[in-house]
C-alpha cells in the first residue's frame, strides 16, 4: 500500500494520475495506492444525475465519472482517492463504501468530533450536518474518486448548490464542528494515513479466493 | 448466438441497479472486454465490460432507469445480426409452455385443442397472426409480452420509449395506468385506496426482500411458553440497585445462550443437503427505528457473563440507532431475540432470520393469575414465543429447549454464576 500526499492539483490532472495508478493496480504492476491531496475550486457532477442542481458561474464545474451528484471541491477540503483493488477484496460496492464511511468516522473522532452514517444517505453526518461526502466509480474491479472531508474550506459554495441531491442538505467542517480554524488539512491527512490501511485490512481483508459472504442479512 | 447483459451484483446488498449511461450505441462493434455502460449502486458507479464480442443490438433499459438486479439490459448479437433478427428466436421454454389465463375467443373456437395451440411460437400472439410475419410490428421483451397478456393488453395499442419503438417495460405499465384511470377501478381488483404513496428506504427494502425470502423458505412452527419472572424481577431490580442496568432482555439473551448450549441444533443453520451447527453462539436483538429495525449482534454470547452481555447490548443498541452500526456489528448472528414486552405486547411470534433456525419473540413481564400449591396467587409472567426451522428441528426438541430456558430465566441464580 502506498500513500500520496500531494499539496493542490488540478482535478483533471488528478484525474489522469488516478487513471494511470488504476491501470497499473489493475495488471498488479502498482501496489494498491491512497491519493491525499487538495484541489482548486471546482464543481464536480457525478453520474448520479443533477441537471436540477444550480451551480455558481464563477467556479468551473466538470462532469466525472463516479457515483453520486454534484458537489464542490476546494482549499481546505481533504480529497481522498483510494485506487484499492476490490476484485481481490470480496467484490462488494456496498461493503467499501462503509468502509470509506468507517475511515472518516474514525478520523472526525480522531478531532473529538463525532460523526456517524445515516442509513441510505451515504457520506458521514454530525450534528450539524454533512462532513463528508463519498463518490467511487470502479473499473474492473478497481477503485476511483472516493471521499471529500471538510476541514477549513470555506462552506459557501456549497449553498449554491443541492449537494448530494439531497434539498436542504447542509454541509459542516471540522473546523466549524470544533470551532477552531487552526485545524490544519496536513494533520487531517496524518490521521487518515494512519487509519486507512488497518481497516482497510480489517473490514475489506484479501481474499484468496471465493469472496466471504456474511452469514447472516446486512440489515433488519 | 446472442448474449444478454445483465444487470450485475456488485455488492451481497444490492439489490437493484440504475443504468448511468450507455458507452455505446444500437449498432456498435463491442469486443470483449470493451466498456459498454455505466452502472451506478448506491454512490457507486462501475463500468460494465462486454463478456462476448459482436455488435450491440439492443439496449433493453434506458438511461437512468432502476433495474433489478440480473434484468436483462442489453443483448449483444454477432456482426449482422439485429434486434428484430432476435426476436425471431423460438422463446425459451417457460414461455412456450406457458398457458394464458384467459385464452383468446377465436383461437379457442377455431382450434378446439388448446394445449396444442400453446405449443406453436404463434401462439405468444394469437389473436394477431399478422405479428408472426412482421415481428418488427410489436417489439417487446418476452417478459414485457408476458406482463400483455396477463393484463390482457394488445401491445399493437402500445406506443414504445425504446430503441426503434420497442416497447419497454414502463410503456406497457404507463398504458395499464392510463387505461386503469379510463375504466376507473381495475376490474376485480380491491379498489384502490386514495393517498400517498411512499418510495421505500433502503431499510425498509432490505427488510422487505430478507423477511419476505425468510417467509418464502422457512417452514416456520411456533410454541409459546410461559415463565415465572418473580426471581428474575428481584435480581434485575438488585442489579439495578447495585449500579449494573440490566433488562429482562439481557435476561432472555444469557438465558437462551445457556439454553442453546444444551440444545445445539437451534443453534445453527439449515444448508441444503446438510445442517451447520454453529460453534459460537451470536445472538442478535432486534432494535426498533423510526423507518425500520435493525439486529445487532452480540457475538460470543456462550463466553460472556451477563454484565457483560448488558453492557453489549447498551453499546450496539445506541450504535444502531445512531445510524453509525458496521456491517460487521449486524452480521454473524446465529439466533435472534426480539422483544416487545416494553409495549406491552403480551406474545406474539416472529420471522426467522434466514439463515438462521430459530427466533425468540419476547413478550411483556405481567401480573397474571396463576396456581401454585393449589393457592390462587399473582405471578409475575412472561410469555415466549420461538420460531423454528422445521427443516431443522421438530416440535419436541423445541419444547424441551425451552423448558430449559425456563428452568434457566425462573432460577436466575443459574445466571449469575
Amino acid at each position: 500500500m502506498k500513500i500520496v500526499n500531494i499539496v493542490l492539483i488540478d482535478y483533471h490532472e488528478a484525474y489522469s494520475l488516478q487513471e494511470r495508478v488504476a491501470a497499473e493496480v489493475a495488471t498488479g504492476t502498482a501496489p494498491e495506492t491512497l491519493l491525499l491531496l487538495e484541489h482548486p475550486p471546482v464543481y464536480t457532477i457525478g453520474r448520479g444525475k443533477g441537471g436540477e442542481n444550480l451551480l455558481d458561474p464563477a467556479i468551473r464545474a466538470v462532469e466525472t465519472n463516479r457515483g453520486g451528484d454534484v458537489t464542490f471541491h476546494g482549499p481546505g477540503q481533504l480529497v481522498g482517492y483510494p485506487i484499492i483493488n476490490l476484485g481481490r477484496r470480496g467484490r462488494d460496492l456496498h461493503r467499501y463504501l462503509r468502509f470509506l464511511e468507517e475511515v472518516l468516522i474514525h478520523t472526525a473522532a480522531g478531532f473529538g468530533v463525532e460523526a456517524w452514517r445515516e442509513p441510505g444517505r451515504t457520506g458521514i453526518w454530525t450534528e450539524q450536518g454533512k462532513l463528508a461526502s463519498i463518490g467511487v466509480g470502479v473499473r474492473r474491479w478497481v477503485t476511483m474518486h472516493g471521499f471529500a472531508l471538510n476541514v477549513v474550506n470555506d462552506l459557501a459554495p456549497f449553498v449554491r448548490i443541492n449537494p448530494c441531491g439531497i434539498a436542504g442538505c447542509q454541509m459542516t467542517s471540522l473546523a466549524r464542528l470544533r470551532g477552531d480554524d487552526a485545524v490544519a488539512v496536513s494533520a487531517v491527512k496524518a490521521v487518515v494515513a494512519q487509519r486507512f490501511v488497518p481497516l482497510l485490512n480489517a473490514l475489506l481483508p484479501e481474499s484468496a479466493g471465493i469472496p466471504r459472504r456474511p452469514p447472516c442479512p446486512s440489515t433488519i | 448466438m446472442p448474449t444478454d447483459l445483465t444487470m450485475p451484483k456488485l455488492s451481497d446488498t444490492m439489490t437493484e441497479g440504475r443504468l448511468v449511461s450507455w458507452k455505446k450505441g444500437v449498432g456498435d462493434r463491442v469486443e470483449r472486454g470493451e466498456i459498454i455502460a455505466e452502472v451506478e449502486t448506491d454512490k457507486a458507479t462501475m463500468e460494465l465490460e462486454a463478456f462476448a464480442s459482436g455488435v450491440l443490438v439492443e439496449q433493453r433499459v434506458k438511461t437512468g432507469k432502476m433495474v433489478a438486479v440480473g434484468a436483462v439490459i442489453g443483448v449483444i448479437g454477432a456482426a449482422g445480426e439485429t434486434a428484430a433478427a432476435k426476436e425471431e428466436t423460438p422463446p425459451p421454454a417457460p414461455e412456450a409452455t406457458w398457458q394464458p389465463p384467459a385464452p383468446e375467443p377465436e383461437t379457442a373456437a377455431v382450434g378446439g385443442g388448446p394445449e396444442r395451440v400453446m405449443e406453436l411460437p404463434e401462439a405468444v400472439e394469437p389473436s394477431h397472426p399478422a405479428a408472426i410475419g412482421h415481428p418488427d410490428e410489436t417489439r417487446a421483451s418476452p417478459a414485457v409480452r408476458r406482463l400483455a397478456r396477463e393484463k390482457g393488453v394488445d401491445l399493437h395499442r402500445v406506443q414504445g420509449s425504446g430503441p426503434d419503438g420497442r416497447i419497454l417495460q414502463e410503456d406497457l405499465e404507463h398504458f395499464l395506468a392510463g387505461r386503469q384511470a379510463e375504466e376507473g377501478e381495475p376490474a376485480g381488483g380491491e379498489p384502490v385506496a386514495a393517498g400517498e404513496t411512499e418510495s421505500l428506504t433502503r431499510m425498509r427494502s432490505a427488510i422487505a426482500r430478507v423477511t419476505a425470502e425468510s417467509w418464502r423458505t422457512i417452514p416456520h412452527f411456533y410454541e409459546t411458553i410461559e415463565i415465572d419472572m418473580k426471581e428474575a424481577v428481584e435480581v434485575v431490580r438488585e442489579l439495578k440497585g447495585g449500579g449494573h442496568a440490566i433488562t429482562f432482555n439481557d435476561l432472555v439473551i444469557k438465558g437462551a445462550a445457556m439454553a442453546l448450549a444444551a440444545f445445539p441444533r437451534l443453534n445453527a443453520s439449515f444448508a441444503g443437503d446438510r445442517i451447520a451447527l454453529h460453534d459460537a453462539v451470536n445472538i442478535g436483538f432486534a432494535v426498533a427505528m423510526d423507518d425500520g429495525l435493525q439486529v445487532p449482534v452480540v457475538k460470543g454470547c456462550q463466553g460472556l457473563a451477563l454484565k457483560e452481555i448488558a453492557l453489549q447490548t447498551i453499546r450496539l443498541a445506541e450504535r444502531a440507532r445512531s445510524g453509525a452500526i458496521t456491517q460487521e456489528e449486524i452480521s454473524g448472528g446465529t439466533f435472534s431475540v426480539s422483544n416487545l414486552g416494553m409495549y406491552g405486547i403480551e406474545e406474539f411470534a416472529a420471522v426467522i432470520l434466514s439463515p438462521q433456525a430459530a427466533i425468540l419473540a419476547v413478550g411483556a413481564v405481567a401480573d397474571r393469575p396463576a396456581v401454585r400449591d393449589g393457592h390462587l396467587l399473582v405471578a409475575k409472567a412472561m410469555r415466549v414465543t420461538l420460531s423454528c426451522d422445521h427443516r431443522v428441528v421438530d416440535g419436541a426438541y423445541a419444547a424441551r429447549f425451552l423448558v430449559e430456558l425456563k428452568r434457566i430465566l425462573e432460577n436466575p441464580v443459574l445466571m449469575l454464576v
